[in-house]
């Protein structure tokens, strides 16, 4: 498409769009957006004669492309380009003592087998490979199995961590993901003074949480909103502490059980004096898998309940109730600040690798936690090294690389056009869990389909000023 | 979806739309899958499927053309993709800081 505008040729640049009913919605790599009318689209199409302002401010013509202000745009979107692994997940122990049907990390049926448990030495050296890789910023993530059932290595690692970070100029976060079965007053204590966030699973009311998480006597859901009431209060009564304390996150798997009951999942985090919730479709790897019958969910199935939550939260948020949901946050704080929302798997190319490597309880290295998971059954194709191995190895391993090529969305059919492709991401582990190839195959992908139908969702959802409004505070949080 | 279990299926891709290696990446993603046996045959390849459904078929020649497109997109963007993915893995090494 050209133009004579001020006796210069001028060529639009339509990179991606996406047609919407009677809009069009276009964006580019540098996270311009316009959105317009079916008709001027066509216009502009046709005879781009007059060029709206906003398509040379978005980037959208090819001469006045301002490239300084372009690129740092890109870089902003992109921050798996620009990073080295920030976030170090810990596997203390493979043992688990619940019997979550969708679980992913391998754990069920494994309560005994001490020899799943990471040894002290092991935990140091994990700790020493982290402090070795470059990024002036780690945070550290605990999980299992369940972490606690390996409690002295843990709390013993914590007291590590924290000791090489007094003797280095990295800043460290740490948090804790735990069903908290086991967590008593004097860990809950020794979490809180060594600045430890938390996080739990919570799937909603008692009976879709039941469902889902099988625990000994079905404990969990009384004890995970017992420990969620617990951590809030320390976190609102923490004025004058000589330590900081973070509000504790809780995370939703939708699965089939889940259906039919969004409102009651969103009332139950509110009810726990949580702030926000995260959700998140069961993914079909792992136990799930084996279990997809009867909890597995369809893509169309997910969107239909995640739109009446989000519809539910706003109408909380317009009654003055403070909650939000992260995977909406994500996607705009892409959207409308054209940020990297944070999350390694919605970038390109993910993060597998370079913004998080998972160790395994045996000092096995992964590309993320889903490649370990995958590795629990069986399949190592995704480890990428060992703690006793020198870093620069281990972050160029083959299987980064190939994460790196195979999430890059340039090199993808179906995403280098799309128009949600600045906003989206893949995951190869998810991708060769599930079709057999680390690049999928997009067509068909579950993640795809879930992606596009919350994104779709979002940008109808904006085109009322009020949500528009809200969902921008949701970014300051 | 028609998923009923035939018997010696016969499917010819012609070169003419289709490579080699696009075939042999789809072949190669479903060999656990699906039972089947491949030639070269005219100016393509003619793959004989044994006792799968429908479905399976569909899937394969679905991968067959999704690798083909992989292919002929790499063509266009693949300079770029090596760009940004070099980019990220010598981020990852810590260097190129300051760029």
């Amino acid at each position: 498409m050209e133009n004579k505008q001020q006796n210069k040729k001028q060529t639009l640049l339509f990179q991606q769009w996406k047609k919407n009913k009677d809009h069009v919605l276009l964006t580019n790599d540098f996270g311009g957006r316009i959105e317009l009318s079916g008709k001027l689209f066509n216009e502009l199409c046709d005879n781009p004669d007059n060029i709206p302002q906003q398509f040379f401010d978005n980037g959208f013509v090819s001469e006045m492309l301002d490239f300084g202000k372009l690129g740092l745009s890109w870089l902003n979107t992109h921050c798996n380009v620009c990073l080295s692994p920030t976030l170090h997940i810990l596997v203390m122990t493979a043992r688990c003592n619940m019997q979550c049907l969708y679980c992913q990390a391998g754990a069920p049926g494994r309560k005994k087998d001490m020899s799943l448990d990471m040894s002290l030495e092991t935990a140091k050296k994990c700790v020493d490979f982290a402090f070795k890789t470059p990024s002036p910023v780690l945070n550290f993530e605990f999980q299992g199995g369940e972490p606690l059932l390996n409690w002295n290595v843990l709390s013993e690692t914590v007291k590590y961590i924290r000791q090489k970070e007094s003797e280095s100029d990295k800043d460290v976060s740490i948090s804790l993901i735990s069903n908290f079965i086991l967590m008593d007053e004097e860990k809950a204590n020794f979490l809180l003074q060594n600045e430890v966030s938390i996080c739990s699973s919570l799937d909603g009311p008692e009976n879709v949480h039941k469902k889902n998480r099988h625990s000994e006597n079905d404990i969990s859901y009384n004890i995970v909103c017992k420990w969620l009431k617990y951590f809030n209060q320390k976190y609102d009564s923490q004025l004058g502490k000589a330590y900081k304390i973070f509000r504790p996150g809780a995370i939703i798997t939708v699965t089939k059980n889940s259906i039919g009951h969004a409102k009651e999942i969103i009332d139950e985090y509110v009810s726990a004096g949580l702030e926000s919730l995260y959700m998140r479709p069961v993914s079909q790897i792992g136990y799930a898998a084996v279990n997809w019958n009867s909890i597995g969910i369809s893509p169309a199935e997910y969107i239909s309940l995640y739109k009446e939550a989000i519809n539910y939260v706003l109408t909380l948020n317009k009654k003055g109730v403070s909650i939000i949901e992260k995977a909406c946050q994500i996607f705009c704080e892409k959207i409308f600040n054209v940020g990297s929302g944070g999350n390694y798997d919605l970038d390109s190319p993910c993060g597998a690798g370079t913004g998080q490597i998972a160790y395994n309880y045996d000092g096995n290295i992964y590309t993320c936690d889903e490649a370990r998971m995958l590795a629990m059954e069986g399949d190592d194709l995704f480890r990428i090294g060992n703690v006793n191995d020198p870093v620069e190895k281990v972050l160029t391993a083959d299987a980064v690389r190939a994460c790196k090529y195979a999430s890059e969305l340039n090199s993808q059919p179906l995403c280098s056009r799309c128009a949600y492709k600045p906003y989206c991401g893949i995951c190869p582990v998810f991708n060769y869990a599930t079709q057999g190839s680390l690049f999928g195959n997009m067509a068909t992908n579950f993640r795809c389909a879930v992606n596009k139908g919350q994104i779709d969702f979002i940008f109808e959802l904006i085109k009322d000023k009020e949500n528009e409004e809200i969902l921008k505070k949701w970014i300051q949080r | 979806m028609d998923s009923e279990i035939e018997k010696n299926k016969k499917i010819f891709f012609s070169f003419d739309i289709y490579s080699e290696e696009a075939l042999n990446l789809a072949a190669y993603i479903f060999e656990d899958r699906i039972k089947f046996s491949s030639s070269k045959k005219d100016n393509g390849a003619e793959f004989v499927f044994d006792n799968y459904s429908e479905n399976d078929i569909r899937d394969f020649v679905n991968e067959a053309l999704n690798q083909q497109c992989r292919i002929d997109l790499a063509t266009v963007t693949g300079p770029l993709t090596r760009f940004i993915v070099t980019k990220a893995l010598i981020s990852g090494m810590g260097e190129g800081k300051n760029e």
